[in-house]
């Protein structure tokens, strides 16, 4: 197996983990930002994590309809089946 | 693209979606967590079937909670008999008032008008009925 997809991996796994941990940083190391309303925050939250779950959602089942559709049965040969 | 590749690239993106879930929670629990240090705090005070709220200076209002915008709000929450629970639903605002224990929790309003104060938790005959306005001041 050639190295191509763990160097892949770690470096797509960095990037994801530091564009998680930026805006934590930046608030962390930077001004505290002012008072936050509890309840913009929170529907914001519930909306970034439905379009995560949705963008998920459709590449999994995107992924499957393809796969069902590349690979569907076109011509059954019940010779072969029946042996 | 091999299988081998696939299967890497499944496995990475399966675990950068739960780090990245992971760090959104913890980010949330931090902001929503930590009480603002210029705090006024309120003590709230639940029973069958009403709510008091006591100022720093001792003022006492029952039924009716006044607050000013612009200012960052403690609240101290206890209850005397049965275990209820403190909801402002716009203000996104709950937690339980338990007896013999004081939960904390804060708020800062940036609207004036009036808003819904209830009880969340179900607390006997009346618990329907256990509300109180929260008036916003501007
Ligand atoms: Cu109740």
């Amino acid at each position: 197996m050639c190295l191509f997809p763990t160097k892949f991996c770690i470096i797509a796994l960095t990037l994801l983990v530091f564009s998680a941990f930026s805006p934590i940083l930046g608030s962390a190391f930077g001004q505290e930002s002012e008072v936050i309303n509890r309840s913009v925050f929170a529907w914001n939250l519930f909306y970034e994590l439905m379009t995560a779950a949705i963008v998920v959602g459709v590449i999994v089942q995107g992924t499957l309809i393809y796969i069902i559709f590349r690979f569907r049965e076109k011509k059954i040969k019940h010779e072969e089946v029946s042996g | 693209m091999s299988h081998t590749t696939i299967e890497w690239l499944y496995v990475g993106a399966v675990v950068g979606v739960l780090i990245w879930v992971g760090a959104i929670a913890w980010d949330a629990e931090r902001l929503i967590g930590e009480t603002p240090e210029d705090a006024i705090t309120i003590k709230v005070t639940a029973q069958q079937w009403f709510w008091t709220f006591e100022h720093p200076d001792g003022t006492k209002e029952i039924g009716e909670l006044t607050v000013k915008v612009g200012k960052v709000y403690k609240f101290d929450v206890t209850a005397k008999d049965v275990i209820h629970a403190f909801n402002i639903p716009v203000h996104a605002v709950m937690i339980d008032a338990v007896p013999g224990r004081i939960n904390h929790i804060w708020f800062a309003p940036d609207q004036p008008g009036e808003y819904l104060i209830q009880c969340r938790e179900y607390c006997g005959l009346l618990h329907y009925q256990m509300r109180a306005t929260l008036i916003v001041e501007a």
